[in-house]
């Protein structure tokens, strides 16, 4: 006799929770196919704008992030004591703040008026209403996700192969390159999209020091307020969102596909 | 933020355009003195936004838009009981008090980072409007003005925070905003230009309570708004709305 299937007591509990997710996006899409215009959004320059600047800040806050941050959390995760540790926890502060106050914190800093603003203004550069200043905005709140999820990969490879390869002559850099990079590995890749995920949907602090102006700010999230705030309101707002989750979804499941495309070494 | 009075359960929601985040709670205030009853909330945002949540279905019972086509749109959808015109607001240029800028060429220089808000929302069309009439007089001027615009904003208050914080050099804004920050100043435009005509519209969900206010913005309230820098309405101006427009004619 064959055991029934048994249904897990959690199964519905489940179902639910995934509807939880469902129906918002559902919702979207319905809204802007009867509602709203995505044809009109699709081929109005003001979104192709703030779409062509989105993936170019979120990708270029990503490179930046991968490349800054790796050295970092592989020095952190190698020096495990109390000193390494308060310092990564402090990195992972733009986790739990609210991006409006990233933006003021960003302000405070490089704004005119800030810490850093006032010499650079003196040299005539100036940060805030710029590209550089999305880029900027994103890398604070984005950033940490990336060196977050990088430190706890090589914090938790063993440390013995790094030992046995520098015992047999690796020198340090080949000790990064060889095995505590193929280790952590898929980590860094999971904090690749995560990093990525959150500049692309930066708002708040982005807002704050960068502004909002078509073209040279305005990315997407600002777009999808700056069009809800318009007659149109939330029918222009769900055209341009699902043009945004359209791209959003392609580039992620391009993205989870190469994270289990194994590696070299994987 | 809560402008709490006498016991009560029932909190009554109001949505108002940001420029009115002072001087809304001083005329609830009065309203209150004045012996008028209920607890009020009010929500403070673009005109805009609020309106797009009260077409969503939020649940606020009075709604005070900076402008008569955003409370115009509320009313289109449906949702008006009554609205009444209540005062007018001027445009002028915010510049802060150690500022070097003192007229409206100044701002045509390069290199001048100059806020306004986004051209949907009340503040923003204003501007628009504005601009567009000074070029008539003076294109150059006006098309260097429009290449400093550094920042659209979907409120005035972000635009104003702008040049309190020293982020931009001018925004275009409210005069009453002005008068609300203690380091920034007005460089007024020339006379003649266009202001913006508040209304309020009383939301079918109203209660007895939000209709007395409105009835009190209406009437008492004035003399406090008008302390406050908002300028009365001219009489019977050509276009403004008339006088409370009164019972539902929701057009579907």
């Amino acid at each position: 006799m064959r055991r029934s299937r048994s249904t897990p007591p959690w199964l519905s509990l489940s179902l639910l929770f995934v509807l939880f997710f469902a129906l918002p996006l559902t919702g979207l899409v319905w809204r802007a196919t009867t509602d709203g215009n995505v044809g009109d959004a699709l081929t109005s320059s003001r979104t192709l704008e703030a779409l062509r600047l989105s993936l170019a800040t979120a990708t270029l806050t990503t490179v930046l992030a991968v490349v800054l941050s790796t050295p970092l959390a592989y020095l952190l995760a190698s020096r495990p004591n109390a000193a390494s540790r308060l310092l990564a926890t402090l990195l992972e502060l733009p986790l739990v703040l609210p991006p409006a106050v990233a933006g003021i914190a960003l302000l405070t800093a490089f704004g005119r008026m800030g810490i850093l603003g006032t010499p650079l203004a003196e040299a005539g550069v100036s940060l805030s209403f710029t590209t550089a200043a999305v880029v900027m905005a994103q890398l604070f709140v984005a950033a940490p996700y990336f060196l977050r999820a990088a430190y706890g990969g090589f914090a938790s490879t063993d440390p013995r192969f790094e030992a046995v390869a520098a015992t047999l002559g690796l020198s340090p850099w080949r000790v990064f390159r060889d095995v505590a990079l193929p280790l952590a590995r898929p980590a860094l890749v999971g904090g690749v999209i995560l990093c990525w995920a959150r500049a692309l949907g930066e708002l708040g602090a982005t807002l704050l020091f960068a502004g909002s102006l078509p073209g040279r700010t305005q990315t997407m999230p600002l777009a999808i307020i700056s069009a809800f705030e318009s007659p149109d309101g939330l029918a222009g707002a769900v055209s341009i969102s699902v043009v945004l989750l359209a791209f959003a979804a392609v580039l992620l499941v391009a993205l989870n596909w190469l994270a289990r495309a194994r590696g070299p070494y994987g | 933020m809560l402008v709490a009075a006498c016991g009560g359960g029932e909190r009554h929601t109001i949505y108002a355009a940001s420029s009115l985040t002072e001087v809304l709670p001083a005329l609830i205030e009065a309203y209150h003195d004045a012996g008028g009853r209920g607890d009020f909330d009010v929500s403070f945002a673009g005109s805009q936004t609020l309106a797009a949540q009260i077409i969503e279905g939020a649940p606020a019972e009075l709604f005070i838009a900076a402008n008569e086509e955003t409370a115009a749109r509320v009313v289109e959808a449906g949702h008006r009981v009554r609205e009444a015109p209540l005062w007018r607001n001027r445009l002028v240029v915010a510049v802060r008090t150690d500022s070097s800028l003192d007229t409206l060429e100044a701002l045509a220089a390069p290199g001048v980072r100059i806020a306004v808000g986004a051209p949907d929302v009340p503040v923003g069309a204003l501007t628009s409007r504005v601009l567009n009439l000074l070029a008539e007089a003076d294109p150059a001027t006006v098309e260097a003005i429009r290449a400093n615009v550094v920042t659209e904003d979907t409120n005035v208050r972000v635009a104003l925070s702008r040049v309190e914080l020293g982020e931009a050099d001018a925004a275009f804004v409210y005069a009453t905003d002005v008068e609300t920050a203690s380091n920034v100043r007005a460089i007024a435009l020339p006379p003649g230009m266009p202001a913006t005509h508040y209304v309020a519209v009383l939301l079918s969900k109203a209660s007895p309570q939000t209709e007395a206010l409105f009835e009190f913005l209406r009437s008492d309230g004035a003399s406090i708004a008008h302390d406050a820098g908002f300028e009365p309405l001219p009489p019977a101006e050509p276009g403004a709305v008339p006088a409370a427009t009164s019972t539902p004619t929701p057009t579907p």
